[in-house]
């Protein structure tokens, strides 16, 4: 047991008043808290009863995890700053961006592809910053502010590349940043792994994780407490810009090729999922656990269809409909309990408002 | 015909209002005259709010009781049957929306003039100029209301009211109309009221400022403890007795449990001119143990000076801390160095984070001591959050609730816990007990002393005078952003403290 070092004055008669474990399990697995992982359990059996020669094989794990680890990314570079209640809009474009650089630099200099991935994600560094300098310090709402320079980064995208498909020097040893496999899993599949629990674990148990979610709940509180809310989401943007590049170094990578159009068809997969995420596990909070639990969930659902034969858009509006759905039924399972229950009725969408 | 005519305007007959647990209004009976401005005072909590909603028919009185307006009862109490009798309610927001011009706001209210499914703007225009004029008004109707003069948004929420188009109106209620109005704007809204009343309507005035009643209004009716406790002419009336009525006989048993005073400890904080968008030049010297009051009516920067001394809200001022070091400015992190905890009422928006734990609240202000190797310990965090509760006695016993779920007083508790974490040297506290029901009041007056016993120092910012006597050493009444009056041990006593409030300048204090 840890000695109270902190403060003489505290009893200490510091008994425990949690709810007992058997309670807390229950109310841990229950459909309230982690919906989405029944919708995903029930996708799976749907598919295996639906089409069980082609849905139920190795092979149908393994595409959709390295399918979706990029999307899966893209989804965990969001989750930082929007629990500080700032909405990064502009991933996609910094994932084409970085991508595009990455390709470029590889088929212009001859630097080494570890030297490329490090440019790559500075890139998204130096679009985080400046983000930062216009949503945090021109206080301009940011939900506009990084859709403007989402929109710049697109155009200095198609610049860069003169609209063509870069390719030179893609493949080979700078490939392999993406295709490599350790133990059967790609190593997109270990990054989102990895990021995943780093970002667990710097949200729930460090002290600048606490002041991430109170800044987004309320920052004039945190101030208040002495802590600088604008460095909070300037270093939030940095993370996202910096994310999001490594996920458009890891496209290009992946695809052996650079295109241009590639990274903003990214922006709303990765939105859907932190939202969808937002509302398992911790009870309206972004965190990273229900974002990949969102992501491989739209995952599953989309490989299954295009593995029935249904058509090439089916996805789309399966993602659209699962995400209504979910966060619909997690809303009106919530609402008339919620005087009774310490759960807030919906994720906290922090209007756009919230981050100017 | 003739009773009626003669009969008062709005008679009150015995009219209680009981809520769970607490009787607000107990057999209160008075009436009002067509064509007079009738004052209502009273102190927090003495029933005024109420009786205003059981006016505008947002509270059903308790049987027995009724509100007869020219004759007719006031049956299901509602706020269209209200509006049909002709009483016309503007509250103390006034409730325009600032970024709509007055004729905006007036069709907003009774509707806009229109030609087919178009709004006949022209028409809406004149129309909003003649309410105006009807109260001797002019200004631009096609501005946005902020950027107005504050005395000319009241005019507008005034003229709207009195809008004809729904019936004859025949009573104004004015919720502490002169609270958000630089004194030098106060004389104009009189010449409006007076006005008003040329009109034939009457006006019922609510108000905290003795001074203003005294010079409008014809008669004025008492309210305390949620009983009524007359209604007397103003001719022949003083401030001190005025005051006298408002407060009752002091309870004098609270000056044996008051601390003894602490005039020789050492001096924790020096502040000097500090000056905000109210307060004008305001100082004072804080010491060790010592509980410091600020009295003052809404708009005398009491409101602001919490926020102003901690750097919560832009301020100038010059502190100097226990060692005589000299600061310039404020902020927040300057004030957590210094020891500045502000303590903010639980109703304020920024005391505490709703979606937040109680645990997580408690803990905010201190989470860097409990962090090893960048990783915050959860047994040190909730042993300290454990403790804190156990020793504020917080309910309910689970660090895990949200607090936006806890009942007023525990949410103070709670932002309290928060301060007390960090064993700062001086608490500002701001309305402390606002919202906050009459066991866990004394709950936090007991904390107050005792930390004080303890050697910490206390600013305590309040709009209640119960606050002051027997917890503070010291009060300072704040008048038009200065102190007007210091009263000290014995002298603090709530009629003292009403009348050194209400001077109107702080010259003769």
């Amino acid at each position: 047991m840890s000695q109270n070092v902190v403060n003489a004055e505290v009893p200490r008669a510091a008994r425990r008043r949690r709810a007992p474990a058997g309670q807390r399990l229950a109310r841990g697995l229950s459909f309230r808290t982690i919906g989405a992982v029944y919708v995903w359990l029930l996708l799976v059996v749907v598919f295996a009863i639906w089409i069980p020669d082609l849905f139920l094989r190795e092979e149908t794990l393994k595409t959709v995890l390295n399918q979706y680890s990029i999307t899966a990314l893209a989804a965990l570079s969001i989750v930082v700053p929007l629990t500080t209640g700032v909405f990064d809009l502009s991933i996609g474009s910094t994932m084409g961006l970085a991508g595009i650089l990455s390709a470029w630099l590889l088929g212009n200099t001859d630097l080494s592809p570890l030297i490329v991935v490090v440019l790559g994600v500075a890139a998204g560094a130096l679009v985080g910053l400046f983000n930062a300098l216009i949503v945090v310090k021109m206080k301009i709402d940011s939900f506009i502010g990084t859709l403007a320079t989402g929109s710049i980064l697109a155009a200095l995208t198609l610049g860069i590349s003169g609209d063509q498909i870069l390719t030179e020097r893609v493949a080979g040893g700078f490939s392999d940043i993406a295709s490599k496999d350790v133990g059967g899993i790609q190593l997109p599949v270990l990054y989102m792994i990895v990021l995943m629990v780093a970002i667990g674990f710097f949200l729930e148990q460090t002290a600048s994780g606490r002041y991430c979610y109170a800044t987004g709940y309320n920052p004039e509180v945190t101030r208040l407490v002495g802590v600088s809310v604008d460095r909070v989401r300037t270093l939030a943007l940095v993370f996202s810009g910096c994310v999001a590049a490594f996920a458009g170094v890891v496209l290009t990578a992946r695809i052996q090729a650079a295109d241009p159009a590639n990274g903003p068809s990214y922006m709303i997969p990765a939105f859907s999922a932190a939202f969808l995420g937002a509302t398992q596990f911790r009870h309206g909070r972004f965190n990273p656990w229900g974002t990949i639990v969102a992501v491989l969930m739209l995952g599953t659902g989309s490989v299954g269809l295009l593995l029935a034969g249904a058509p090439t858009w089916a996805p789309q509006i399966f993602q659209g409909a699962v995400l209504i759905a979910a966060v619909g039924v997690t809303v009106i399972q919530r609402r008339p309990k919620a005087d009774a229950e310490a759960a807030p009725a919906s994720p906290p969408a922090p209007a756009a408002g919230a981050a100017a | 015909m003739n009773a009626v005519a003669t009969a008062p305007l709005i008679e009150v007959e015995r009219v209680s209002k009981t809520f769970p647990g607490q009787r607000a209004l107990a057999d209160v009976s008075f009436a009002i005259e067509r064509g007079e401005i009738h004052a209502l005072v009273g102190e927090n909590g003495s029933g005024k709010s109420t009786l205003i909603k059981a006016l505008a028919g947002f509270h059903a009185p308790d049987p027995g009781g009724r509100i007869v307006v020219a004759g007719e009862e006031l049956k299901d109490s509602s706020p269209q049957d209200v509006r049909r009798l002709g009483l016309r309610f503007v509250h103390q927001d006034l409730g325009l929306v600032a970024e709509l011009s007055a004729a905006e706001n007036v069709g907003l209210a009774s509707g806009f003039a229109r030609r087919g499914a178009k709004i006949a703007w022209g028409e809406q225009c004149a129309r909003a100029e003649a309410l105006l004029a009807r109260i001797g008004v002019e200004i631009d109707v096609e501005r946005p209301v902020s950027e107005l003069r504050a005395v000319e948004r009241s005019a507008i929420a005034i003229a709207r009211a009195l809008d004809e188009l729904h019936g004859e109106i025949r009573l104004l209620v004015l919720d502490e109309p002169t609270a958000a109005l630089p004194p030098a704007e106060v004389e104009a809204l009189f010449r409006v009221l007076h006005e008003v009343v040329e009109q034939g309507v009457a006006i019922l005035y609510v108000s905290h400022r003795l001074e203003e009643i005294l010079g409008l209004a014809q008669r004025v009716t008492v309210l305390r403890d949620g009983r009524c406790k007359g209604t007397f002419p103003i001719e022949g009336m003083d401030r001190a007795r005025l005051a006298e009525l408002i407060v009752g006989e002091e309870v004098e048993a609270d000056a044996a449990a008051r601390p003894p005073s602490c005039a020789t400890s050492e001096l924790v904080l020096t502040v000097r001119g500090l000056r905000g968008a109210v307060l004008d030049g305001v100082g004072f010297e804080l010491r060790r143990g010592e509980v410091l009051g600020i009295a003052g009516l809404s708009g005398s920067g009491r409101e602001e000076l919490a926020a102003a001394l901690t750097g919560a809200a832009p301020a100038r001022l010059t502190v100097v801390d226990g060692d005589g070091r000299e600061w310039h400015g404020m902020t927040p992190k300057r004030a957590k160095r210094l020891g500045l905890a502000l303590v903010l009422a639980n109703r304020h928006p920024d005391a505490a984070i709703g979606q937040f734990s109680i645990r997580e609240n408690v803990s905010l202000a201190l989470l860097p001591s409990y962090t090893r190797g960048g990783r915050v310990r959860g047994s040190e965090e909730r042993a300290a959050v454990d403790g804190w509760m156990e020793s504020l006695d917080i309910r309910p016993h689970d660090p895990d609730k949200l607090y936006s779920y806890l009942s007023g007083g525990n949410k103070q508790k709670v932002i309290l816990a928060k301060w007390l974490n960090t064993s700062p040297t001086v608490f500002v506290m701001d309305d402390p007990t606002s919202g906050v029901d009459i066991g866990a009041r004394h709950g936090i007056y007991g904390l107050v002393r005792e930390q004080a016993a303890a050697g910490a120092a206390f600013v305590v910012c309040s709009s209640d005078l119960e606050d002051f006597a027997g917890v503070c050493d010291r009060v300072l009444a704040l008048v038009g952003g200065r102190v007007a009056a210091e009263l000290s041990g014995a002298e603090i006593s709530e009629s003292r403290l009403l009348q050194a409030i209400v001077t109107n300048t702080g010259k003769d204090a």
